[in-house]
């Protein structure tokens, strides 16, 4: 039998994950998930912004489809926080493949509230705005902290309207005007311009980071040294950050990002369960050959 | 060209492209200005460097239609996977376009409202300085006239409004439950938008010729425009969606190339999976530490980590905010450093495929 394992046909295993993954997506099973201190920070830190300076949150989604599965549960969760709180938030992309999400994830964010709280209303132009993709990486992000008049440095949004006319954005005029900096990619590099160049000599505004699981030893070096006041780490990050959510606001239902993190659950269980017997079977052998 | 001629012009180029950008980084404001590098000068040039970058696009399309056209043409092997690839492309390309020009027609149907909001402010700042910064008198009709014409063109500007927004509340019902809120909710908006611009074009008091300009009543005028202008652009924009253009633009992109490339990515939890059953062995105390650490890192931060052991996100956040960090900084550090001389040899041309040399 053992030696039989060691010859399994690969596709078994595959077939194996593909269930294990599946079956809870398929049945919304969901469990509550571990408690992430970062996600915690980062919920600390929006719940305390004030909402009534006319200052905007700064979101960018640096990511594509490739990376979804994380950082899109991240950015709704995030995104969402924003708009209970009643903050404008104004979304900017410096990665072209972002560009469903800048308009998707926002109106989603919206119809959901909108039938959670019957009678109001979250609109765009008042409650966001999209900046769209903005070519340049680095060079553009280089000149936002040294514009003072980012209507003009921007000047439209990502349908061609003047941003001088969108209530959300006519009065933000530099950086200082940005309450918060959340930023969301599994691109490598990308979170490292914000952290280098998002600031002016006066003023950095606080900055949330929302990564991929792989990213994540990486990330927290900055969590460490403050340059990043929160953090959520990959799914795991969301789907805390998610429940923190539905435990102040009564009524609010499970969602993706808490089910996904179920399934992860069972994916890590099951890939630790194959390391375990992958390296008995090899003890196994080992210890027949010298017998 | 000559090698070597080649050689020098693509060096020197790239030194004082290169020099640029690290003088405009080092060096402070003042003396930039001093040197004329105003901001928006350099915001032009960065532009440049952008515009240089975007002909990668231009550059990669030709290069597709020339491998793969010839693939086709010349009826080479797998011809027809090239043929499956060109014609996603054109497809992806007429879709793409079309919704841009979509989405630019919106703001062209709005934009009336705007330039005579901008006429109305123009009328002002003419009539308050009539002679051109460089000594030019300005040669316009008179404010009485100018005003006359603002007037009715916001009369019909306003009757145009009214007609849209009829219009639109016909075909409310055929939209989704939600859109159909938030849209009876705009077209409220709109409406008392409309009826303000209606009230201030109404109640507007064409000044005499040789009477004292008023700057409020054209900038109110002016501010209703705009208003009316953002409230059309919204409702049209919820109208769009339904349209045909952004049905194919959904389903080609958010539906076919968003989901395709998060299942390719997803296969990479497939292969570890394989990866972990056949290849993760622990061979020696450095391996088992690093399994530890991996099982201690993955079970901290799943639901189920907590039913083995209540301390096991402690143990995790203990693991990644002390030696997890202490690594990856003499890691970032390392890193960091090696990109600076790669940098600086990219900057002098002496890395010797990017200059040409042997």
């Amino acid at each position: 039998m053992v030696s039989s394992l060691a010859k399994l046909d690969r596709r078994y295993i595959y077939f194996f994950m593909l269930l294990v993954v599946s079956i809870p997506l398929l049945f919304g099973y969901s469990v509550e998930p571990a408690r992430m201190k970062s996600a915690e920070k980062f919920y600390s830190v929006i719940e305390s912004l004030p909402n009534d300076t006319g200052k905007v949150a700064f979101v960018a989604l640096d990511f594509g489809p490739n990376t979804r599965a994380e950082n899109e549960p991240q950015a709704s969760v995030i995104i969402e926080h924003f708009f209970r709180r009643r903050i404008p938030v104004a979304l900017f992309s410096q990665y072209a493949l972002s560009e469903s999400f800048l308009t998707s994830i926002p109106e989603r964010i919206a119809d959901k509230l909108m039938k959670e709280f019957p009678g109001e209303v979250w609109e765009y132009g008042k409650s966001w705005v999209n900046l769209g993709y903005r070519p340049g990486a680095a060079l553009f992000i280089q000149g936002i902290p040294k514009s003072q008049n980012l209507v003009e440095y921007f000047k439209n949004d990502a349908f061609g309207t003047p941003l001088s006319l969108i209530p959300a954005f006519r009065n933000v005029k530099s950086i200082e005007d940005f309450l918060f900096l959340a930023e969301f990619t599994g691109l490598v590099g990308a979170f490292d311009l914000y952290v280098q160049f998002f600031q002016s000599s006066r003023y950095t505004p606080q900055f949330g980071h929302g990564c991929t699981s792989i990213t994540i030893p990486e990330a927290y070096i900055y969590l460490d040294s403050g340059q990043l006041v929160g953090l959520l780490e990959g799914i795991a990050g969301a789907a805390w950050y998610s429940e923190l959510l539905r435990r102040a606001n009564v009524g609010r239902e499970v969602d993706a990002a808490i089910i996904i993190n179920t399934a992860l659950g069972f994916a890590h269980l099951a890939i630790i369960f194959l390391i375990v017997v992958g390296n008995l079977a090899e003890f196994y052998f080992s210890w027949r050959s010298r017998r | 060209m000559e090698t070597s001629i080649r050689k020098k012009l693509i060096t020197t180029v790239t030194f004082l492209a290169g020099l640029y950008f690290f003088l405009e980084f080092l060096l402070p404001e003042p003396v930039l200005t001093a040197m004329a590098l105003t901001p928006e000068r350099h915001s032009q040039i960065s532009t440049g460097f952008v515009v240089v970058g975007t002909m990668a696009f231009g550059l990669g399309i030709i290069n597709l239609l020339m491998v793969h056209g010839s693939t086709i043409i010349f009826r080479r092997k797998n011809w027809s996977n090239s043929l499956a690839l060109l014609l996603g492309l054109f497809v992806m390309l007429t879709v793409a376009v079309s919704d841009w020009m979509g989405d630019m027609a919106i703001t062209e149907a709005t934009r009336y409202y705007s330039v005579l909001a901008d006429f109305s402010r123009v009328i002002v700042t003419d009539a308050t300085a009539a002679v051109t910064a460089e000594g030019e008198v300005k040669e316009v009709p008179p404010v009485p006239v100018r005003t006359r014409a603002l007037l009715d063109a916001v009369e019909k500007s306003a009757d145009d409004c009214n007609a849209d927004i009829a219009g639109w509340s016909a075909k409310v019902d055929t939209l989704t439950a939600i859109d159909r809120n938030i849209v009876r909710h705009q077209l409220s908006e709109l409406q008392d938008l409309c009826n303000e611009l209606v009230t201030q074009q109404a109640a507007f008091v064409v000044p005499g010729t040789d009477g004292a300009l008023a700057e409020a009543p054209y900038a109110a005028l002016g501010n209703a425009l705009n208003n009316v202008a953002v409230g059309q652009g919204k409702v049209r924009r919820v109208f769009y969606k339904y349209s045909t253009t952004s049905g194919v633009w959904k389903f080609l992109f958010n539906g076919l190339y968003e989901n395709l490339g998060a299942a390719m990515f997803s296969i990479l939890g497939i292969y570890i999976a394989a990866a972990a059953f056949r290849a993760f062995m622990v061979r020696s105390f450095e391996s088992s530490l690093m399994m530890l650490a991996a099982v201690i890192v993955m079970l901290g931060q799943i639901p189920f980590g907590l039913w083995l052991y209540e301390g096991l996100p402690d143990l995790r956040l203990w693991l990644l905010q002390y030696p997890n960090s202490a690594a990856f900084r003499a890691i970032k550090f390392g890193a960091s450093i090696a990109m600076l001389v790669m940098a600086f040899r990219m900057w002098l041309s002496l890395e010797s495929d990017y200059s040409g040399a042997e």
